[in-house]
């Protein structure tokens, strides 16, 4: 049998097709969306790579030199990593900019890259957003970004990690469910952020708002 | 009808005009105007027609208290026109009107009153017993309210938000304005709700002046522009209140106008602490024909005149019994109404100042007198008053009857979030005695009344709610409670209940038509209590919710009792407090389901799509509901399905087999690497949950699938169990991360070998093997050889990612064999010919694994106190009287198989009907059934009743199964 090109691909399906977009391996990766414009943006981080840690012993694990938070709740992030940590015994990690990080070994590590989907939720004020889908209380002001919170989300068990405002002030938050829920979760949130001008962005536009963040948080 | 303009607490825009087609007339009035208000103002006395005797029914309050007002506004029945604000080319239409609104064809059921007696639906027509079905029809055909009709659609966007906040205050009258300004002022995230579309509550149309000289309205306002401009408090209006919950979450819906991205939004807003600030409502007073058109209460008559602009009517009398009505009387003369009278049921504790006010405009007050009957039919002619025992009366011809016995306090959250109300007999009131906890109330509902006590006790509610959530407010809270003892305290309350007379037309209630007389019935036949009172006569269980005999009818039901100690009790309140749409509560309707990667291909390949648990999946491929195509596909050649659904964990860890050994009835050690065991879960009671395989895939690694249904809940019921034995293991959901391809049939070795490079013989790879293999393009693929559908079959678990191109790849490799994907219905059949189960259809809540011939799976030698479900089955492996599940085939194979679930009846009902399927294979039909023990030998001939049989038996005959291929050799080629 001959070798066919290898098509992964994303499980959220945005209302609009791209206007730009890259082969990455073997992913279509969108880049950009006609009229973007200054956002809010909902972006489709799905095509990233995840991993599932759990030990007894997690404060003992640092994948890419990261060491996973202490406390469930926190998150750290550092070269294009994000890492959370979910409960005593569990952390998780997603790919989110930047070069693709080589696959951490042993025997706590799962990946669940095909798990999940990702998606972005970038705005000023993302509250009005998501207090349209989620009862998780985002706004209660002791918790120092980035934290992540679990609960529903358009009543879909989430994660959702908040990432705290960028150099403009636009806060981002990070999405994640069950892949199934894809499709459903994409449209439900472009529903609730539709009298907000929530709208489809690509890569180009988070990755500008990442960096923009780093510079921020470096400066 | 002219609109008063110059009014300063109007709310309309008397300039900008709007119309709307009422019963086929065009009907004008001004924006901010409600249908109610709108029709009022046009001149319309008749709302509406009773539900039992179809009497005239008119405007009595404007929040929505009773069905008066309910209409069919653009097509949707059952809206409330006190509370849906008129829009221009709106179109109304009134409810259970048999005619006109003047001649309803119906309305000589007023008359045969006598014949509906308390209790009608539970003793009359009842006997002989073929009577009450024909009957009923007829009763429900000439009572209710609006008609939906089937393909009613309504375009409305609908919409949810669930906002967390500190302090959440109910009611945006003076006291809720003071708490959440009181709370806002701590720093703390608060949220107002207010039923109404305005701030203000009960001053915000009151003209009279404060202690400082300033009118209420203007004080409001103030109050409420100070709320609108703190940046901590988010204002709902418009909103009114559904339910308060115990965990701190308090519910409301709000209605939208055209400027909200919204028609209807469900609001949940979770808060750590709230205040309850509700108010009031007025408790009717009850004469004869209390009902009629032309009697309304003194807060609707006072509002239509200066929220409104409206003149109630040219004259008007007052009965009432609290010092709002007064004030109404007064300021009804004043915008031009002649008021010939003002009864007062109190006979002191009246307002000197409004006394004098009434008296320098020369209307009479006569104090302890009521309104004993109501004269007029479609409209008010006349009232004749007199005294409590009727020794005095007097006829007095009149347009309008302000009628009220008084208010009555909205306490309705308090007890739905757990806390207590007692009657109070100073106030009349039933007032909190005991609060939720992080809950407080303030204001009109706990009998206050003076404005400086409103604001000061919403302040103290406010500060407290704050101090509650670790603030430290402590001066303010004495600042406060200065100012509360300072202010005046609650007022005495009215204790009248009803004029005296039979009360044949006293309505209590006006949704259920319920009188005084069926009150008095009811407790003649020993009910004694308001709870029975008000199921035995449906007094309060109209979409009122109470809200207009709510008070009197405990009130009544206590002065009825034998002992004059009993305190009034009132009924339980349960959400939703008001009349709540169904479309508010739906919200967004995003309908969150899951989808395989495959859903797109399978739909474009003809794919019949079903919701099956979360997840969509494929029926069948065409039209053929039996699916034949595909089952023959499958038995004689290959078949594609998508199994992506099913569940898969990867659990590891040291103490990965403990768990396993704990949650399975099998002995779990004996699993071998790469090789599957089919295993099953059962709960406590031995009965069946899930069934899977288990992989050992490392030394403390496993990777195990489950039923689709049981998905969800695996990582919760390994947990569960093992939650006090601190095992170091783990588990991973990967139900979502792998897709699954189950390519079947005599032909799938041969699909399979064209897409890896890897030795997938019979040798290399034997049935029930699993084996991890490289799929053409890198793909990995963990490949398991299992039967379920009976033939030679692959389980291909791939990455979710790279589903679409495995299975593209299949359908290349399967081309030149003909490979077709096959669907739910198909698999169904398949497997049901091979004898296996599929728990949900096989089995139910009390199916044991036993009954299913499973109990192989069960490991009698693994030690019981640490498996699910190992007591119970020793217990049941043996338990006489058991339903068994057993194969049948039918008698007149002709007819088909039987319905799924129809009863096997010998003589009783002794089972019913698992599955039954045409065979293709067998070339008739087939079933499984779960019949009694007894039944389930071989040869016993089955009685099975099928819905609309008309009482034929169709018979079966208890045959071995598997139906197909007994020997398995099919699965093993």
């Amino acid at each position: 049998m001959e070798n066919r090109i290898m098509e992964r691909k994303s499980p959220v399906a945005m209302p609009t097709a791209p206007e730009q977009v890259t082969r990455r391996g073997d992913w279509t990766v969108a880049l950009r969306y006609g009229g973007e414009g200054a956002g809010p943006w909902l972006v489709d981080l799905s095509h990233g790579a995840k991993w599932d840690f759990q030990s007894a012993a997690l404060e003992t694990l640092t994948p890419w030199g990261m060491a996973i938070p202490e406390k469930p709740g926190q998150c750290r992030f550092a070269g294009g990593m994000l890492c959370s940590r979910l409960n005593r015994t569990q952390a998780i990690a997603w790919h989110i900019a930047g070069a693709p990080p080589p696959a951490p070994g042993g025997e706590a590590v799962t990946d669940v890259s095909d798990a999940t989907m990702l998606l972005a939720l970038v705005a000023v004020d993302p509250t009005g957003i998501l207090e349209k889908v989620t009862a998780l209380d985002f706004q209660r002001p002791q918790r120092p970004w980035p934290f992540v919170l679990q609960g529903p989300v358009a009543h879909v068990p989430c994660r959702v990690v908040h990432l705290g405002p960028g150099a403009d002030g636009t806060n981002a938050l990070l999405i994640n469910c069950a892949r199934g829920y894809a499709r459903d979760m994409a449209h439900a949130l472009l529903a609730a952020g539709d009298e907000f001008g929530l709208r489809p962005a690509g890569e180009q536009a988070w990755n500008g708002w990442v960096a923009a963040m780093e510079q921020s948080a470096a400066a | 009808m002219e609109r008063l303009k110059h009014l300063p607490t109007l709310r309309i825009a008397a300039r900008q005009p709007i119309t709307l087609r009422f019963n086929g007339r065009t009907l004008a009035g001004c924006a901010g105007d409600t249908v109610a208000t709108l029709l009022y103002g046009s001149g319309e006395r008749i709302f509406g027609r009773s539900l039992k005797y179809h009497r005239p029914r008119g405007l009595y309050s404007l929040d929505g208290e009773c069905s008066n007002a309910m209409m069919t506004i653009d097509g949707m029945p059952n809206l409330n026109a006190e509370l849906t604000p008129a829009r221009e080319g709106m179109r109304v239409e009134p409810q259970n009107v048999m005619g006109s609104l003047k001649w309803d064809l119906l309305g000589g059921l007023d008359h045969l009153a006598f014949a509906m007696p308390a209790g009608f639906f539970y003793k009359t027509l009842h006997k002989p017993s073929w009577l009450w079905p024909r009957a009923v029809k007829g009763i429900r055909r000439a009572a209710g309210l609006g008609v939906l009709h089937p393909e009613a659609r309504f375009d409305q966007r609908c919409d949810a938000i669930y906002p967390n906040v500190d302090v959440c205050v109910v009611g945006g009258g003076p006291a809720g304005l003071s708490a959440a300004l009181a709370a806002a002022e701590e720093g703390l995230r608060v949220a107002l709700l207010e039923a109404r579309p305005r701030l203000g509550g009960f001053c915000d149309y009151r003209v009279r002046a404060d202690a400082q000289g300033k009118p209420l309205h203007q004080w409001a306002a103030a109050l409420a522009d100070q709320v609108r401009a703190r940046d901590n408090i988010r204002v709902f209006t418009d909103a009114p209140v559904v339910g308060a919950y115990p965990d701190g979450r308090v519910a409301a819906f709000q209605r939208g106008g055209p400027e909200d991205a919204f028609d209807l939004r469900y609001i949940e807003i979770t808060a750590a602490g709230a205040v309850v600030a509700t108010g009031c409502i007025e408790r009717p007073l009850l004469f004869a024909h209390n009902d009629r058109p032309g009697v309304m209460q003194m807060g609707c008559a006072h509002r239509l005149l200066h929220t409104y602009g409206i003149r109630p009517a040219a004259d008007a009398v007052f009965s009432v019994a609290h010092d709002l009505g007064l004030e109404a009387a007064i300021d009804l003369h004043d915008q031009g109404v002649t008021v010939h009278c003002v009864a007062d049921a109190r006979t002191d504790g009246q307002d000197p100042l409004l006394i004098a006010a009434l008296e320098q405009r020369g209307i009479p007050l006569r104090r302890g007198w009521v309104a004993h009957t109501a004269h007029g039919r479609s409209r008010l002619r006349a009232v004749t008053l007199g005294t409590p025992a009727g020794t005095f009366r007097q006829r007095i011809a009149c347009e309008l009857l302000v009628a009220s016995a008084g208010l009555t306090p909205l306490t309705g959250l308090v007890t739905m979030a757990g806390g207590q109300v007692k009657y109070d007999p100073r106030t009349g009131f039933f007032l909190p005695v005991r609060l939720p906890p992080n809950m407080q109330a303030c204001g009109r509902l706990r009998g206050l009344h003076d404005p400086a006590a409103l604001a000061a006790d919403g302040t103290l509610a406010g500060l407290r709610a704050a101090e509650g959530l670790g603030c430290r407010p402590q001066r303010k809270i004495a600042a406060a409670e200065a100012a509360l003892a300072a202010a005046p305290g609650a007022p005495r309350g009215s204790k009248w209940l009803a004029a005296p007379g039979k009360g044949a037309k006293t309505f209590i209630c006006f949704d259920e038509d319920g009188t005084l007389k069926h009150l008095h019935q009811a407790m003649a036949q020993g009910f004694d209590v308001p709870e029975l009172i008000k199921r035995f006569t449906a007094i309060g269980t109209g979409p009122g919710q109470g809200g207009i005999p709510g008070h009197n009818l405990p009130l009544l039901v206590a002065a009825g009792q034998a002992s004059p100690a009993s305190d009034p009790m009132p009924t339980t309140v349960r959400p939703p407090l008001v009349a709540a749409p169904i479309a508010a509560y739906a919200g967004g309707r995003h309908d969150m389901a899951k989808r395989t990667p495959m859903h797109d291909a399978q739909v474009a390949a003809g794919g019949r799509m079903e919701r099956v648990g979360e997840w969509f999946r494929a029926r069948r491929f065409g039209t053929d509901p039996g699916a034949a195509a595909e089952i023959m596909a499958v038995r004689t050649n290959v078949g594609l399905l998508d199994a992506s659904t099913l569940g898969k964990f990867r659990v590891f860890g040291p103490d990965a087999l403990k768990a396993l050994q704990r949650v399975y009835v099998g002995d779990m050690a004996r699993t071998r690497p790469f090789r599957t065991t089919y295993a099953a879960m059962c709960n406590e009671d031995g009965c069946v949950i899930d069934d899977g395989v288990v992989i050992r895939t490392g030394d403390n690694d496993f990777y195990i699938t489950t039923s689709t249904g049981r998905a969800a809940q695996t990582v919760e019921w390994f947990r569960y169990h093992t939650r006090y034995d601190g095992w170091d293991y783990h588990i991973v959901n990967l139900t979502d991360a792998h897709g699954v391809i189950n390519i079947a049939g005599p032909n799938a070795r041969k699909v399979l070998e064209a897409m890896t490079a890897d030795d997938v013989a019979n040798t290399a790879f034997p049935f029930a093997a699993c084996r991890d293999l490289t799929l053409a393009g890198g793909i990995p693929a963990r490949a398991m050889r299992l039967g379920f559908v009976g033939e030679l079959s692959y389980e291909l678990h791939v990455p979710a990612s790279c589903m679409e191109t495995a299975w593209r790849m299949a359908e290349a490799a399967g081309a030149p064999f003909g490979i077709a994907p096959f669907g739910l219905e198909a698999q169904n059949t398949l497997r049901m010919e091979k004898g296996h189960v599929i728990l949900g259809s096989e089995s139910e809540q009390r199916t044991v694994l036993h009954d299913l011939g499973l109990g192989f799976l069960w490991c009698r030698t693994k030690p019981e106190a640490k498996t699910v479900g190992a007591l119970a089955l020793r217990d049941t492996a043996d338990q006489p009287g058991r339903l068994k599940l057993v194969g049948f085939k039918m008698e007149t194979p002709g007819d088909g198989p039987p319905r799924d679930g129809s009863p096997v009846v010998n003589g009783r009902i002794r089972g019913y009907v698992c599955t039954a399927r045409h065979s293709h294979a067998l070339g008739e039909p087939v079933g499984m059934a779960l019949v009694e023990e007894e039944l389930a030998r071989g040869g016993t001939r089955l009685g099975i009743y099928e819905d609309g049989c008309g009482g034929r038996l169709r018979y079966g005959t208890v045959a071995p199964m598997p139906f197909y291929d007994p020997e398995g050799t099919r699965m093993r080629i």
